[in-house]
This record gives C-alpha cells, sequence and structure tokens, in this order.
C-alpha cells in the first residue's frame, strides 16, 4: 500500500468509528472526515477538489430533496394519521389483525416514502390505539420498524442505500420492482411470521374496549383536505412516472424534483416552513460521505479491495455476492449502513471495469443493507426513531425486546433471501 | 405590592414528597400549585398540577400534536390514580420545574406579567434570603388590583 492510500483509508475508517461512536453528529463527524480527505489528498496529491465535486451524486441528493419535500408537505396534512386511524379500524379493535394491518400500511408507505418519516407519523398513532384498548403497543411498534426497513428494499426510492445503488448502477424504479420486489414479500411474509411467534402472548391479549376505536374521528384529524388532495396526485404522477423513467430517459432525481416543484406551485405552502422542515443535515451527510468516499477511490485504496474481490467473483461469482450479501448486513447491523453502502459503490463499479458481471453485487448490496438493518435497535434510523419514541411511553422497547424479535427477523430475512438469490442466481444477473 | 395579597404560610412540600402525599396535599386544600422547599425552607423547586397530573396522562398526549380527533379514551378513562405503577416510586424530585418567584415587594402589574410569561397561574414569593414566605394566585392579584375601582358590595 503507498503512503496515501494509507492515509485515506485510515481517514475514512476513522470518520466511520466517530460515526459509530455517536460522540459527534455524524453530519459534523461526515463533514470533517470529507475536510481532513480533501486536505490530505491536495498535500499528497491523490484527491484534488473538481474529483471531490464530482465525486458527490447530485441524482442522489436531488431525489432524497424532491422526496422530502414531497412528504413534508404531506405530513402537514394530517394523512399519515388519517390512514393509520382507517386501517385499525377495519381490524375492530382484534390485536393479531391491527398487528398485521398496521404493519402492512407502515410496509406500503415505506416502499414510496422514506421510512423514518412514516415511522415518526405513523407510531404516535399506534401508541394511542393500543392505550385506548388497553393493549401492548410493543409488537405493533416492532413490527413497524422492521418492515418499514423490509419494504423499503423492495422500490429504488424505498431507502436511501437504494437511491444511492439505484444512481450508481443505473438500474430502473422497475427493475428494482422486478428483482427486489418479490424478494422482499417473501421475505416480509416470513418476517411477519416471526415477529408474530414472538409475540404470540402479546397477540393473544382481547382488546377491553373496542368501542372507544370506533369512536376516532378519521376526519377531524385531517388538518388541510385540499392540499392532501393535490400532494396525493402529485405523488401519484412521481410513481407513475418513475416506472416509466426508462422510456423517459430522465433520471428519478429528476422526477421527484419536479414533482416536488409542481405540489409547491399547486399547494403554495409557506415555503420558508416547509423548507424548514427538510433535513437538511442528512443531505450534508450524504454529499460529504460522497467527497470522503471518492478520496477512498481516488488514492487506489477501493481498487485494492476491488482486485481482492475480483479473484473471488472471477472464482464464482454467486459466493462473492453472497459474500456481499452477509457483510452488507452484517455492518449495517452495527453502523449506519449510507457510509458503507457510499464505500462499496466504487468497489463494485471497479469490479464492473475488471469485467465482472456486477449486477448481482448491486442487488447482494441492496439487500444486505436494507434487511440488516433490522438487527440492532440502531440499524435504522427507522429503529433509532421508533426506540426514541417507545421510550416516552411505559412500555419501552428494550434492547431485550429487539434482540428476542429484530435480530431473529434480520438472521430470517437475510437466510431467505440469500436462498431466493441463489434459486434465481440467473435473473440475478440481469437488471 | 404582592406582599399584601399574598397567602402565607404557602403550603409547601419537600423533596421527597411522594405523589400520593402530594395528591393529598392539593385534595384537602385544594390548590393547584405545590413550592418545593429544602429542609431550610430554601425554595428550591416548583410542582404544578400540570406536572402531577402529567404521571397519569396516557403517553401518546405528549406525542401528539393533536387530540381533538381523540373522542374516547378508552379503557384509559376506567384508569384511577392508584392503578399508575410509576405514581408509587415518583417523588418531587422527580416532577418539579426550576421555580419562577418574586420578593414580597414586587409590583402586581410585574407579578401578573411574569405569570403570564411563564404561563403559571401561583406565583411563590421568597425572601432576600430565598426563603419561601407565600404564594398569590393570579386570581389573588388580579382581586388587589381591581379592588381600589371596585364598590366592595355592602352585606345586606
Amino acid at each position: 500500500m503507498t503512503l496515501a492510500q494509507i492515509v485515506a483509508a485510515g481517514i475514512f475508517v476513522t470518520t466511520f468509528v466517530v460515526i459509530l461512536s455517536e460522540r459527534l453528529h455524524r453530519t459534523i463527524a461526515a463533514l470533517v472526515g470529507a475536510v481532513v480527505m480533501l486536505i490530505a489528498g491536495m498535500a499528497l496529491g491523490f484527491y484534488s477538489q473538481e474529483q471531490a465535486l464530482a465525486a458527490i451524486d447530485f441524482n442522489t441528493l436531488i431525489l432524497l430533496l424532491g422526496m422530502m419535500i414531497l412528504v413534508r408537505m404531506l405530513q402537514h396534512t394530517g394523512f399519515f394519521q388519517y390512514m393509520a386511524i382507517k386501517v385499525a379500524q377495519r381490524t375492530r379493535g382484534n390485536s393479531l389483525a391491527l398487528f398485521v394491518a398496521l404493519g402492512s400500511l407502515t410496509t406500503l408507505l415505506s416502499m414510496f416514502l422514506d421510512n423514518v418519516t412514516t415511522v415518526v407519523l405513523i407510531v404516535p398513532v399506534t401508541i394511542l390505539i393500543a392505550e385506548i384498548l388497553g393493549i401492548s403497543p410493543v409488537p405493533m411498534l416492532m413490527a413497524e420498524a422492521l418492515l418499514s426497513n423490509t419494504g423499503g428494499v423492495a422500490t429504488l426510492v424505498g431507502d436511501p442505500p437504494n437511491v444511492v445503488i439505484g444512481s450508481a448502477a443505473g438500474f430502473s424504479f422497475i427493475s428494482f420492482l422486478t428483482h427486489l420486489a418479490p424478494l422482499v414479500l417473501v421475505a416480509w411474509l416470513v418476517a411477519l411470521f416471526v415477529l408474530r411467534f414472538v409475540f404470540r402472548r402479546e397477540l393473544g391479549a382481547r382488546s377491553a374496549n373496542v368501542e372507544a376505536l370506533a369512536q376516532l374521528d378519521a376526519n377531524a384529524g385531517l388538518t388541510d383536505r385540499t392540499a392532501m388532495r393535490k400532494i396525493l396526485i402529485v405523488l401519484g404522477a412521481v410513481i407513475v412516472l418513475f416506472f416509466l423513467q426508462g422510456a423517459l430517459l430522465v433520471t428519478p432525481g429528476f422526477i421527484a424534483l419536479a414533482g416536488a416543484t409542481a405540489a409547491l406551485l399547486w399547494v403554495r405552502p409557506n415555503v420558508d416552513e416547509t423548507l424548514r422542515r427538510i433535513e437538511w443535515g442528512v443531505l450534508l451527510f450524504f454529499a460529504a460521505l460522497f467527497v470522503a468516499a471518492g478520496g477512498l477511490e481516488a488514492s487506489g485504496v477501493l481498487r485494492t479491495i476491488a482486485d481482492g474481490m475480483a479473484e473471488l467473483a472471477g472464482a464464482s461469482l454467486l459466493g462473492a455476492s453472497l459474500v456481499m450479501l452477509w457483510v452488507a448486513a452484517l455492518l449495517s447491523a452495527i453502523v449506519d449502513n449510507i457510509p458503507f453502502t457510499i464505500a462499496m459503490i466504487p468497489v463494485i463499479e471497479q469490479l464492473g471495469f475488471l469485467g465482472i458481471n456486477s449486477t448481482p453485487l448491486w442487488w447482494a448490496l441492496a439487500l444486505g443493507a436494507g434487511f440488516g438493518g433490522n438487527g440492532t435497535p440502531i440499524g435504522s434510523t427507522a429503529n433509532v426513531v421508533t426506540v426514541a419514541l417507545s421510550e416516552k411511553t411505559r412500555t419501552p422497547i428494550t434492547i431485550r425486546v429487539w434482540v428476542r424479535s429484530g435480530l431473529p427477523v434480520m438472521l430470517v430475512t437475510c437466510t431467505v433471501a440469500s436462498l431466493l438469490f441463489i434459486l434465481f442466481f440467473g435473473w440475478m444477473q440481469t437488471h | 405590592m404582592i406582599g399584601s395579597c399574598m397567602k402565607r404560610p404557602a403550603i409547601s412540600v419537600a423533596p421527597s414528597t411522594t405523589v400520593q402525599e402530594a395528591s393529598q396535599l392539593v385534595v384537602v386544600h385544594h390548590i393547584g400549585t405545590l413550592p418545593v422547599v429544602d429542609a431550610r425552607g430554601l425554595l428550591v423547586g416548583v410542582v404544578r398540577l400540570e406536572d402531577l397530573l402529567q404521571v397519569f396522562m396516557p403517553d401518546f398526549v405528549a406525542l401528539m400534536d393533536n387530540i381533538d380527533f381523540v373522542h374516547d379514551f378508552g379503557v384509559l378513562e376506567a384508569l384511577r390514580p392508584q392503578d399508575v405503577r410509576a405514581a408509587a416510586r415518583l417523588t418531587m424530585h422527580d416532577l418539579m420545574q426550576p421555580p419562577v418567584a418574586v420578593k414580597e415587594t414586587c409590583g402586581l402589574l410585574r407579578a401578573l406579567a411574569t405569570m403570564s410569561r411563564h404561563e403559571i397561574r401561583d406565583l411563590p414569593v421568597i425572601d432576600a434570603a430565598g426563603v419561601l414566605v407565600g404564594i398569590a394566585s393570579r386570581v389573588d392579584i388580579a382581586v388587589a388590583f381591581f379592588a381600589s375601582w371596585v364598590q366592595p358590595e355592602l352585606p345586606t
């Protein structure tokens, strides 16, 4: 290894560890990593400012920004609350039905909208419903956190690693649906059964007051019906355009931002207030990580890793894919899956340049990064948020609860994904 | 001045007072604010009725912006204070907020403005050493303020 490679790897790993330790806000940690990487790169001559700028994947940032604007506008109308109440009322207070219904709603919403927002908005309503029914909210909350991560794997826009992978690999929205959605469906069913088994005692409890659930007035929860209708129409159009994206030859980022623009034009919200609710810190975190990972790539470290993987992939592409899936899963369980995904991108791209079919590796990365996040309470932001919200209640989700429910879900879904991956490996080699 | 319209001595609690003992004072004296004093009588905190009731509130109330659509609290309405387990282990030390207090010489308008700014209904009064000497409610102060303007009705 050259000095540049040692320095670049040192900076990136330190950034990774600092993000993991949570001693510093992750956005600051990533920014420091990016700045130090660029200084080292210019001093040692392996990384320039132009390269750093080029390393930022603006399609990812714009796609995230566009979807954030749409979700923030929709959130304000009370739509999520309305949906959760409507779905819950259909179950007539049966705790098992409620568990399946709220879990499925979260999965469906998180396939298209950002997981954290979905969870932040659905969890309080779930706690409300569980409390007035006199049942434990824990199985529902765990289902929401775990199934939002699982559902997010199914689409190009479902979770941030997929956005990054789709953009880097150039996979279309339809391609994600045809390759990952069927796997996710099976994994989702399995996850639901695992949770049903783990929480069989809680889910057997009878609701003490079903009338109170029927008394909830979903319509009164809607604060702005007109705006909600408009934003849902725009969101529907955006999803339709995602399907046509391949034929239209436009990027998903452009579609999302155009959609957000249309919604802003049509609804005319208070722009300052809407923009204040955007998680700029998250976007900056991504940009900084792209710059830091770009330095790692420019130094040649990732090429060394790619060369190592190329040997393995040359011997067995399936083996390399499964290694990718499990390494991504295990790392995503203990750290944020975004830095790892961003660092893996140049590695897989490099394998492509070496003449290896990198397509199955991309799918394996998406599956591992997505399902792995279920393993621990810190595996994904949705988990962190759910645990934090539950800590404000009398039935907090403890590590023990997570180890007996989240961890088995992660291990079982990754195993199921691996088996299906082996079974349909031919299909996984296409995109 | 607030010193002339406050109630003295104020009914107060110690940091170690339990939720049940505090609720007993609320019931017996029909009061909404409990100043917390240490062994030397120094005002160290204030427990408002809201803080005390928070222990018994459903969890979702704190988590949701809007609860207007919840027309029925269901099984929660059947809850008795003694059913809430957390209440048994909490003391005033856990519930108290930093105190907002004034000196006896504080003017009535300043007292009313202070209460309005801090969204409190009762204002503890302390001496120069910080020892609790009395407490005035918003009504006590407003009554003192309007007194010179309103003709007291003569008993018939």
